[in-house]
């Protein structure tokens, strides 16, 4: 981080924008000057630059601070009343200035020497500037250049540890009270009905009283204890509802389908659960076990409803539970798009397994890289990692651009994280299968793999093909395969690429 | 069989034999597979009007009274400030501090046609092809900033999350070729557009309902071409082994439909390598062609190029054609100096676009067309103050005009109105669900049958419903 920092503030790229900005800073004092000594005409931004100068000023204290509240006032209220204030004050303080000028008090042009390079960069990048002081080359070079700097910034920023701080709210009398809460008819603001206290849902409790808050002991803390109360209820001991649908979620999402498939209703609308005395002894367990999420993985995964087959000879003419909501065999599971990439990387021995840390950025493909810049000037929305075994960390370091979210992730049905998604789809799409026949993680990873199969097997296609079943696929190849593989006129590397787009690496049985 | 289902049918080629094979191989299968390929065409709720639809979506906010809305109040208060009923009480989240003097148009209105519609001279080639416009005016959007409403417009909320247009239709009705994507999205070739992926993403609809971005140049699709190396012949004798190894897989096991579906969605990818290269390859167009769409102009040609690839995608049986035009600066937000910047953006779409209607009528396509023509917003009538010198409009989401054409739409018609002045509605104002409903409705699709479970809700693209706007409907 210190590296990116010290470039940012003192490499070559700050250099030559520190030039460049000092250039230009001249050339908007030049034309401001000619332009205020052409027309001898003010306008309001000039009134605004002398209105912050500290010496040699026109105007009173009184007059700037004056100006400076109906300004604020008028751009906070966004009031008519207020924005005519404003500008009948800055009326005024215009003749003033012009007379200011006229008795020659004070040279304008001098006035513009007190420009600065937060002016320059206004001007740079105004939008909407009609007649721009700067050329279109000047602004373009100014973007570059802001642009070969901001890669600095972004590299530093992606190391700067940061934590989203949460604080109190003090209320009164140290600090101002939560405003009363009101129904809102037809769930519109402006028609509020009657103040209500803080309850929990009486469709649920069957309870109209307002709920007995929680409130801090000590005193500790002005709080009227509201979310402490409410989380408590959440996971109260006499709130089975909590527990049913977290494990229903787990056993989801190892099992294909919870033990009540809408496992976001488990109201009047919602499935009835197929082992209902399964899912209560769940509940009851992971309340139990204290909430351990690990130790209810390990619970169902250890189960021998998990370690079924797929295949289920026994029933498989059966016609009488086609959706195997009892469970008879093992639901076949394609590999949600993190595990697809984590385990292609896992094989090719390349998985950075590092845990915590920043959000990585992995390589896009070079198709998308124009369209990862912001419009023209070339700010980048995604500069992948400098540092290789950086962009190799698991899927769920991933950076989560909601713009641009990395195509191999979306089209295997990650979710972009702006929905709550309580279930992914998994569906099977061609542009799956382009990302897995040209995709750059599959091609560089391939070839990785080929590697370390030459390193474990030697030249031997034969011994080749043993080693990358049981690395790929972890089972030992048979005969035939070993065979047809061995014939195979390919590279290596297009081997391994079959075996890792294969169905049998896909699916979990 | 019309001349539309015979290029599906050869287009389909050996994709489509290969798809007989399979459901011929496997009778009781049939069924399953269908529902295993999640874009297989399905039966629309009511007989659709139109097949397929383009969605042309201008970035920014347009500028309806110096386009679409020929006002002469506007010119009577020319730089001065609006009668107080007429002004936006604070309602309307403008960025300058108080609505300001009035901007009259900046060009001159005619009108065209024989439906006598009043069009700007920005317009001159869309203004030959009036008669087959139906617009709507007085659209109010959620939001009056350009990232919420861009999701508003094209996803039917404001915030993100929810599925785009284009996977609401894909997913009621499917593709009808198997051989490209079902829902493509060209944007602007001058940067990506604001909301990104997101106003074409599938939302919590399923992954395969998300919009395909089309690049420009000779690969359209991230990650169609095969790496340097690898050529067609050593790539199609690696999908062998492939296809041999999963095949081996699937027949020691049961209920593989899915795993089947896989088998099969490699061979249209590798298909797709061919289809999606041809697709784009206008060699094939007529200078004639060419020049109806304005490719022999620098101006007109980057959205020329993606209208002409328009047709020839709803030709070719892609459901929902998105085309975005105007990125970062480079966008319909004339705050400031619209005069120079409305004519530029205006010059870079009407050729085109006038050229697509014309196109899509001579090839008899426009019948089964729908093609919409939308902004995120509208602007004011009056300065908004931010370059003195240099006027320009802020943003105002009361006054959204779209319009369409082409398949079920009452040619000439206009519905809503908006004031005197531009502002808003003079009536009632138009949600912009009821226009979602109308279009959803004319691709035969029922918004209240479309819907999906998501987070305890079946989510509909209209949430609480929209009307469907007969009154442009033939």
């Amino acid at each position: 981080m210190e590296e990116y920092e010290e470039r940012l503030h003192n490499g070559p790229e700050k250099k030559e924008l520190d030039e460049f900005e000092a250039q230009l800073l001249k050339k908007l004092i030049a034309v401001r000057t000619e332009r205020a000594k052409a027309k001898n005409e003010y306008t309001k931004a000039d009134l605004r630059l002398e209105l912050t100068l500290k010496k040699q000023r026109i105007f009173t204290e009184a007059e700037q601070a004056n100006h400076q509240e109906l300004q604020a006032a008028a751009e906070r209220t966004g009031d008519t009343e207020e924005q005519q204030a404003l500008d009948a004050c800055e009326a005024k303080l215009l003749v003033k200035l012009k007379s200011a000028y006229a008795k020659g008090d004070v040279d304008p042009a001098a006035r513009f020497q007190s420009l600065a390079i937060v002016d320059v960069e206004k001007e740079a990048s105004a939008k909407y500037s009609g007649e721009s002081i700067f050329s279109a080359e000047e602004k373009a070079r100014f973007g570059e250049l802001t642009a070969k700097l901001d890669v600095f910034r972004n590299r530093a920023a992606r190391w700067k540890p940061s934590v989203l701080g949460v604080t109190q709210v003090p209320g009164p009398p140290s600090g101002p009270d939560i405003a009363p809460i009101h129904v809102l008819k037809r769930g519109d603001y402006r028609q509020p009905a009657e103040a209500v206290e803080p309850g929990f849902p009486s469709v649920i409790t069957g309870n109209f009283e307002p709920a007995v808050l929680e409130t801090d002991r000590y005193r500790q803390y002005p709080t009227r204890g509201w979310r402490m109360t409410l989380a408590k209820w959440i996971v109260s001991r006499d709130n089975p509802l909590t527990a049913r649908v977290m494990v229903n979620r787990i056993w989801q999402h190892h099992f294909g389908e919870g033990i009540i498939r809408t496992t976001s209703d488990f109201g009047k609308n919602g499935d009835r659960p197929s082992h209902p005395e399964l899912l209560d002894f769940l509940a009851v367990k992971f309340m139990d076990d204290g909430w351990d999420i690990k130790a209810m993985h390990k619970l169902m995964l250890m189960s021998n409803t998990y370690q079924q087959a797929p295949e289920n000879p026994k029933f498989n003419e059966s016609t009488k539970d086609p959706d195997n909501r009892l469970l008879w065999r093992f639901n076949r599971r394609r590999l949600e798009a993190e595990a697809i990439r984590d385990s292609i990387l896992q094989v090719s021995g390349r998985l950075n397994p590092e845990r915590g840390g920043p959000s990585v950025f992995p390589p896009l493909p070079d198709d998308l890289a124009d369209f990862a810049r912001y419009g023209r000037t070339g700010g980048l929305m995604w500069e992948p990692n400098e540092k290789d075994e950086d962009g190799r960390r698991r899927s769920v370091y991933i950076f989560q651009r909601r713009s641009l979210p990395l195509p191999v992730m979306a089209s295997f049905d990650a979710i972009v994280f702006s929905e709550s998604c309580e279930r992914r789809s998994t569906t099977t799409t061609p542009l799956q299968s382009l990302s897995m026949m040209n995709g750059n993680l599959m091609h560089e990873e391939s070839e990785y793999l080929a590697k370390r199969l030459e390193k474990d097997a030697g030249a031997n296609r034969s011994a080749q093909v043993r080693r990358a079943f049981e690395i790929i696929l972890n089972r030992p190849a048979r005969p035939e395969e070993v065979e047809k593989f061995s014939k195979f006129s390919g590279p290596l590397d297009a081997i391994c690429r079959v075996l890792l787009s294969s169905n049998e690496f896909l699916y979990v049985e | 069989m019309t001349r539309r289902r015979l290029l599906f049918d050869s287009y389909l080629g050996l994709g489509g034999l290969a798809l007989v094979d399979l459901l011929a191989a496997e009778p009781a299968r049939a069924s399953t597979l269908a529902a295993d390929n999640p874009l297989a065409p399905k039966p629309p709720h009511h007989p659709a009007k139109a097949k397929s639809c383009i969605f042309l979506f201008m970035e920014g906010g347009v500028s309806q009274m110096d386009l679409f809305e020929y006002k002469p109040e506007l010119i009577k208060y020319a730089g001065k400030q609006m009668p107080q009923a007429q002004r936006t009480q604070g309602e309307l989240a403008t960025f300058s501090a108080a609505p300001n003097r009035v901007i009259p148009p900046q060009w001159d209105f005619a009108q065209h046609g024989q439906s006598g519609r009043w069009l700007s001279s920005l317009l001159p080639n869309l203004a030959t092809r009036v008669d087959d416009l139906a617009f709507i005016h007085g659209i109010k959007v959620d939001n009056n900033n350009h990232g919420p409403a861009v999701y508003h417009t094209l996803t039917g909320n404001q915030f993100p999350g929810s599925a785009s247009i284009g996977a609401w239709v894909t997913y009621g009705l499917g593709s009808e070729n198997r051989d490209l994507p079902g829902f493509i999205v060209m944007g602007d070739h001058r940067g990506s557009t604001i909301g990104g992926a997101g106003v074409w993403g599938n939302g919590f609809l399923p992954a395969a309902y998300q919009g395909a971005l089309f690049r420009n140049g000779s690969t359209p699709i991230v990650d169609l071409n095969p790496r340097p190396g690898v050529t067609p012949k050593s790539q199609r004798s690696e999908l062998d082994l492939l296809k041999w190894f999963n095949e081996k897989h699937s027949a020691e096991r049961s209920n593989t439909s899915e795993l089947d579906a896989r088998i099969a969605s490699y061979e249209l990818a590798f298909r797709m390598q061919t289809k999606a290269p041809e697709l784009v390859d206008l060699a094939h167009e007529t200078e004639a062609t060419k020049k109806l769409y304005g490719l022999d102009d620098a101006m007109t040609e980057p959205f020329g190029r993606q209208c002409l690839l328009a047709r020839r995608m709803v030709e070719r049986g892609v459901r929902f054609v998105k085309l975005l035009h105007g990125a970062g600066g480079d966008r319909w937000d004339d705050h400031g100096d619209i005069k120079t910047r409305l004519p530029i953006h205006a010059k870079e779409v009407d050729k085109p676009i006038a050229g697509l209607l014309t196109d899509l009528k001579a090839r008899g396509l426009l019948d089964e067309t729908l093609v919409v023509w939308a902004s995120e917003m509208g602007r004011t009538p009056f300065d908004n103050n931010l370059v003195t010198d240099k006027p320009g409009r802020d943003h105002n989401q009361y006054g959204l005009v779209v319009w369409m054409a082409g398949g079920g739409i009452k040619a000439g018609s206009s519905f809503g109105e908006t004031d005197d002045f531009s502002v808003r509605a003079a009536a009632e104002e138009i949600p912009l669900r009821d226009v979602h409903a109308t279009l959803l409705d004319l691709l035969g699709l029922d918004q209240y049958r479309l819907t999906f479970l998501h987070a305890g809700r079946y989510k509909k693209l209209t949430d609480i419903g929209g009307r469907v706007i007969k009154e442009i409907m033939a």
